[in-house]
């Protein structure tokens, strides 16, 4: 079986009042909740205040109102006032087209319990974390709901109608929850007076709201995560001996020093000074690296070749000249060099 | 780079060899040509050929005496390095008087970054 590949860094708690998404019963109980609490007033009849009910029309409902004309209770008794709504249709919302894969929108919460009792990081020098919330991209949609307004009198409705109208083009929703764009257009009344029924004013719109549904989980992925912002960002040296990961920079840089010294050989024919002096012109002698201090044979410096034959270190002295540039060998051989000769050397110097 | 490369270095610039050749053409009007089969000149890591040039790689001896690098031009030929000695450059006669000449017993090394094919 296979072993499910987690990671445990991104394994973070969210608070469940931000687990849910935005889904069609969220818009419609808003819609509802607010004609409830905020649009719909109550009506005077006879000097007593009179609640008017709102209730969603399911399909009886909305069959038998629409036969009939108005809603009877159980009792059979006409319900008025009252004000029925119902969902009819959802619609993309083509003014507001996005790509919902190409990314998220992401919120901030600036307090955490994680900074709480937290003076430790005055002294280390951190930062207060925020927790950041990236939602995924919500689908634009257009609802629009059917509604219909019974009352008895003229005076109740052109109450209701005008508490509706006000209403238009404003954000409906509850106070702490969602909160959606609903436009009225027009209101269509009629008065039914039927022999032996009541009286009834009946009128009836379409409120479009447009809104934005998210469902909680896609392909067993939330749509929503939670992250936290670094509290500090440590910049540290790291060598690394093995290669490979830092491709840049390498062992041979670590070492130049040693290295190049023990690459740096010339070879070049040396110029006839006099009869006991010959020098290397346009050199320079390198500086043994400490490290090879004891170990380098310091005696070997230089191969010097007379004519061919090999020179002992034994016959002869050498001195560097930095500001010229030279290296003069000083001979103490049993006869004299002459100008014809050829004395190469080759040895740790550096042609220039 | 890696420790790997570093020997590698090592290896190109602290390790000599010493190998001799053989007569390839000695009667060449111009040169007398040795050859040395399936050896060649190391490769030198690039930062480290401002150090050492191409001339003090090797040193070419003939008879154990140390030969100037005006005297002789070192070819690549194949899986081989093809030593050509410039007449004109030795003496027209030897110690002795007789015309000065390489023979197939004369002792021809090559010392320095060289390496074996494998």
């Amino acid at each position: 079986m296979e072993k499910r590949e987690t990671n445990r860094a991104k394994q973070l708690s969210i608070d469940k009042q931000f687990q849910k998404g935005v889904k069609i019963i969220d818009v419609d109980s808003a819609i509802a909740d607010y004609m409830s609490k905020v649009i719909i007033p109550n009506l005077e009849e006879n000097g007593n205040l009179l609640k008017v009910p709102l209730i969603y029309g399911n399909a009886e409902r909305w069959e038998g109102a629409r036969k009939q004309g108005y809603l009877r209770d159980e009792r059979g008794r006409v319900q008025i006032p009252m004000v029925m709504f119902r969902r009819s249709s959802i619609q993309k919302n083509e003014s507001m087209p996005v790509f919902k894969e190409a990314g998220t929108i992401q919120y901030a919460k600036k307090y955490s319990a994680k900074n709480r009792y937290d003076r430790f990081s005055i002294m280390t020098g951190a930062q207060p974390v925020y927790e950041i919330y990236s939602v995924s991209i919500p689908s634009y949609v257009t609802i629009q709901y059917e509604m219909v307004i019974w009352t008895s009198f003229t005076e109740h409705m052109n109450v209701l109608v005008e508490a509706f109208q006000n209403q238009s083009e404003r954000y409906w929703g509850m106070e702490d929850g969602f909160k959606f764009k609903s436009s009225i257009s027009s209101f269509e009344t009629s008065q039914e007076v039927a022999q032996g029924a009541e009286r009834v004013i009946r009128t009836s719109f379409t409120t479009t709201v447009n809104a934005y549904l998210l469902p909680e989980i896609v392909n067993n992925k939330p749509t929503m995560n939670k992250s936290f912002s670094p509290k500090r960002v440590v910049w540290g040296v790291e060598t690394d001996l093995s290669g490979g990961k830092f491709a840049g920079l390498n062992v041979y840089q670590e070492y130049a020093d040693v290295v190049n010294f023990i690459a740096i050989r010339g070879h070049q024919q040396a110029v006839f000074v006099n009869s006991t002096t010959a020098k290397l012109i346009n050199v320079k002698q390198p500086v043994l690296p400490n490290e090879l201090i004891g170990v380098f044979d310091v005696v070997n410096w230089f191969r010097v070749y007379l004519n061919g034959d090999f020179i002992s270190p034994t016959y002869y002295t050498y001195s560097y000249d930095g500001n010229t540039k030279e290296i003069t060998f000083t001979f103490t051989l049993a006869y004299p060099i002459e100008v014809a000769d050829e004395i190469l050397i080759t040895g740790k110097f550096q042609e220039l | 780079m890696n420790i790997k490369l570093l020997k590698n270095i090592m290896k190109e610039v602290n390790e000599p060899n010493e190998y001799e050749f053989f007569s390839y053409d000695l009667s060449h009007p111009y040169y007398w040509i040795y050859k040395l089969d399936n050896v060649r000149i190391k490769t030198l890591y690039e930062p480290l050929t401002k150090f050492r040039k191409t001339t003090a790689r090797y040193d070419i001896f003939i008879n154990g005496l140390f030969i100037r690098e005006a005297d002789y031009i070192l070819e690549s030929e194949g899986n081989g390095l093809l030593l050509k000695f410039i007449r004109s450059q030795f003496p027209e006669f030897d110690r002795f008087g007789n015309p000065y000449a390489l023979t197939d017993s004369d002792e021809i090394k090559i010392t320095g970054d060289v390496e074996i094919i494998k």
